[in-house]
């Protein structure tokens, strides 16, 4: 494949607190995209909602009221896009590179000087809960949450869920008490991507390189030693029209040795149109729109999942077609042109998440988070082009003894499971 | 804003536009078909996107069509909406020719075999009971589209009206709809990426020169009559808020009124600092959600506005609001400052939107549909011709009462 690994690598600055900043230039685009990322997801929050209402009521200063900073933002035709995940929180500004030096200074400003109102907080909260009450009425969604749930636990910072009351209980000091911990020098890092100049680099080092608590960097979760042991649950909704079927369990981390192998049968199970469970359980038998697999990866522990919405009560024979396929890869090797296939399609889908400056920068913030470098996608590339159907089918053997799935059903009783 | 592009129109009357850009490995492959459901039949609806999912049930040559194209390092998908049907595909540039054989080969030999098509209506069945049917207010666009629309084929989703009329589609409807409309004087075809011309030009005459014209009659569609009173509709459905829907016939896509709502949804609703969030969202709470904006039909197509209401707002409090912004702007120029704003923002959404090689390729061919891939670069000097005077003759226009479709759906407590 022809693939300059080297542009994955951005050029690094340490700025005078610390705080790295991250180069990934496009000197032709007239479109800027500046990531700030904190280690301040929702694993940190003592209590439930605090990390998304912290990042999400960075907008209020000092100096202006959170009104007069968003009119300021749009002015400058910036868009905003705010992200907390279970590890980490960030917030992206994609914004016309000539308005490079406005920008940064406003998002000087939201970080350094910023405030909670409890007026703020209110709102916030009261849309949140619509939001989650919409939310609650989507199979995909509740069977989502009671996924994690099992397969954490719910004691686990990555198995809780929001519940309704939990926006009637957090309080402005709890937010603030969040940013003051954790939106800290220690705990930040800067990616810069698109047409930008030394002089926005220079604008960035000078206005986030001082001034800026240094604070404490967070202690990061570790995995645990004992997780719940896999099972299968079932979440009622009267007449649901499909069913919402979730199944997969905790497997090995993407710095582990064998995880490009395990990715490599991810892709041929489910990862892309042509793959086992799309082709038998849509193509052949039309019991969803859509089936797939897929590898979220987070700090502490990796997580497999294979999701779909099914026709009502069939979500059995989804699930036993699902396992199906594991017993037939555990039982027979996958023919060579099927894995030269997969080889095709992960090349094609590298190329195409790798285009542009933008996606590369993107991908960043993962590599980073787990301390890899461009070697993790060489090395993939040369498990790939080695790995042989015998191969496959060990690690079929070795990831898919049947009994190790949590299964979670969300649908009608006529689809219960458990 | 410029995408330059070459274009030939060969002897049988496909037309290809070529987009040169090297900053990809990839090359995009886009090609749209002149057909959406506003050609169905209206007891047969759902078809044109029906027949999209066949298009993947291969061919005598290429039984597999997915596999020969994920074989080849390549991507491809498609959409259908109530104007055309688009086919695009993703190749790495040194197998582009694989694209040109499959595309034109399933052009006339698409196999539609019993067995798939009823496979495929299961899953269309299944697609609509994701999207439509079983997610909270999933079913407003079937509720609103045959009351805005009395004539206009635009009166029925792409999805189709009804599970049923999938389910019952002959397989002889199918083949006839297919026969008609996949021809080569009915598609437009763009390729971009690190290519010439001329070797696109090239390809285009070896795969797809020897194709027959089809001759497809022109479309007489029926326009929908001017609205001249205000129509109104209750459903109660079991969700948690009650949302109001109020839908404006405007102008077509590449109508000057187009640019203008557009702008005026953006001074709406588009970000935390636009006027029905400020105002009517934050300030007097009766909102927790409220959005506007344009459907981007070719036809004469609709300005919508979507809100849902705070717990205890009722529908007529929250109306008499949206209409006091309307006649705000109707009464008062916005501020040069305010326009500036969302002309900056737009543009920001417009690079956005066409810094791909796909996204170029798809909007060449698209407005190549409406009239001539050059106006896509011009899309830009619209936005910016328009001022305050412009958007307060549109608002008092079209944003009246009689011109309105408004529907209360609400939550069953």
């Amino acid at each position: 494949m022809n693939f300059d690994y080297r542009q994955l690598m951005p050029e690094t600055l340490r700025l005078g607190n610390g705080i790295p900043l991250y180069l990934f230039p496009d000197p032709n685009s007239e479109l800027l995209r500046i990531e700030f990322i904190f280690e301040a997801g929702s694993c940190f929050q003592r209590k439930p909602i605090q990390a998304r209402a912290c990042n999400a009521l960075l907008e209020a200063t000092l100096h202006h009221s959170a009104d007069a900073m968003t009119e300021r933002f749009d002015y400058y035709g910036a868009y905003i896009e705010k992200y907390v995940d279970r590890d980490q929180s960030s917030l992206v500004i994609y914004a016309l590179a000539r308005y490079s030096r406005e920008i940064i200074a406003l998002c000087e400003e939201i970080f350094k000087e910023a405030v909670f109102s409890a007026a703020e907080l209110k709102l916030y909260l009261e849309k949140q809960r619509s939001q989650f009450d919409i939310a609650m009425q989507k199979v995909a969604e509740v069977s989502r949450r009671a996924f994690f749930a099992q397969v954490f636990g719910e004691g686990h910072p990555y198995g809780q869920n929001i519940e309704r009351a939990d926006y009637d209980r957090l309080q402005r000091e709890d937010v603030e008490a969040f940013y003051r911990e954790f939106y800290v020098a220690a705990n930040a890092g800067i990616v810069l991507a698109g047409g930008y100049n030394d002089e926005t680099v220079k604008a960035l080092s000078d206005r986030f390189g001082c001034g800026f608590p240094v604070g404490r960097a967070a202690s990061l979760p570790g995995p645990s030693e004992a997780l719940p042991s896999a099972r299968s649950g079932f979440v009622p909704k009267a007449a649901a029209l499909q069913a919402s079927v979730r199944m997969g369990k905790v497997v090995m981390p993407p710095t582990a040795a064998d995880f490009s192998m395990f990715k490599v049968l991810d892709y041929l199970f489910g990862g892309y149109f042509g793959s086992r469970i799309m082709q038998n359980i849509r193509e052949e038998k039309g019991y969803t729109y859509g089936i797939s697999s897929y590898i979220l990866p987070l700090r502490a522990h990796t997580v497999w999942i294979v999701a779909s919405e099914v026709k009502q009560a069939c979500s059995r024979q989804v699930v036993a077609e699902i396992r199906n396929e594991m017993r037939k890869l555990c039982d027979r090797k996958p023919g060579k042109k099927e894995l030269d296939i997969v080889r095709q399609v992960y090349q094609g889908d590298f190329l195409r998440e790798m285009d542009g400056i933008f996606e590369i920068a993107e991908k960043w913030k993962f590599l980073r988070m787990f301390g890899l470098t461009d070697a993790f996608y060489r090395q993939f590339a040369e498990t790939l082009e080695r790995i042989t159907p015998a191969d496959i089918q060990q690690a079929a053997q070795r990831y898919f003894a049947a009994d190790s799935f949590h299964v979670t059903v969300c649908g009608d009783e006529a689809d219960r499971i458990a | 804003m410029n995408i330059p592009f070459e274009k030939k129109v060969l002897g049988n009357g496909l037309k290809v536009l070529v987009h040169k850009d090297t900053t990809t490995p990839m090359a995009a492959f886009n090609l749209l078909y002149d057909v959406g459901a506003k050609d169905e039949h209206p007891s047969h609806t759902g078809l044109a996107h029906l027949l999209e999912h066949l298009m993947f049930g291969g061919t005598r040559r290429f039984p597999d069509f997915d596999e020969v194209i994920e074989g080849a390092g390549g991507e491809n998908n498609a959409f259908t909406n109530n104007d055309f049907t688009n086919y695009y595909l993703q190749m790495p540039k040194d197998r582009l020719e694989l694209a040109f054989e499959v595309e034109s080969d399933r052009m006339r030999n698409l196999v539609l075999s019993p067995k798939k098509v009823n496979i495929q209506k299961d899953v269309v069945i299944e697609e609509f009971k994701e999207r439509y049917l079983n997610r909270p207010y999933g079913d407003v666009d079937l509720l609103l589209r045959p009351l805005c629309y009395t004539r206009h084929p635009y009166a029925w989703a792409t999805i189709g009206k009804e599970t049923a009329h999938i389910a019952d589609m002959p397989i002889a409807e199918i083949k006839a709809f297919y026969n008609r409309y996949y021809r080569p004087d009915n598609a437009i075809l763009a390729v971009a990426g690190p290519v010439e011309a001329e070797e696109v030009f090239a390809l285009s005459e070896k795969w797809f020169g020897g194709i027959p014209s089809g001759g497809v009659a022109p479309r007489a569609v029926t326009p929908e009559p001017e609205q001249t009173e205000a129509r109104r509709m209750e459903v109660v459905r079991d969700v948690p808020y009650s949302t109001l829907y109020k839908v404006y016939h405007i102008g077509e896509r590449m109508s000057p009124d187009f640019y203008v709502f557009d702008l005026i949804s953006d001074l709406f609703s588009n970000g935390k600092s636009s006027r029905f969030y400020v105002e009517l969202v934050k300030k007097q709470r009766l909102f927790n959600e409220l959005d506007a904006y344009v459907s981007a039909d070719i036809e004469p197509g609709t300005f919508y506005i979507r809100g849902r209401l705070n717990e205890g707002v009722g529908y007529k409090e929250a109306e008499a609001a949206l209409q006091a912004q309307i006649d705000t702007l109707a009464t008062q120029l916005p501020s040069d400052h305010e326009l500036e704003k969302i002309k900056n923002k737009l543009e920001t959404a417009l690079l956005f939107s066409n810094l791909k090689a796909l996204d170029k390729a798809t909007n060449l061919c698209y407005f190549e549909l409406m009239g001539g891939a050059g106006n896509l670069s011009a899309e830009m000097e619209k936005y910016a011709a328009v001022d305050g005077r412009r958007m307060q003759a549109a608002v008092r226009r079209y944003l009246r009462e009689e011109n309105a479709t408004t529907l209360y759906y609400t939550a069953k407590s």
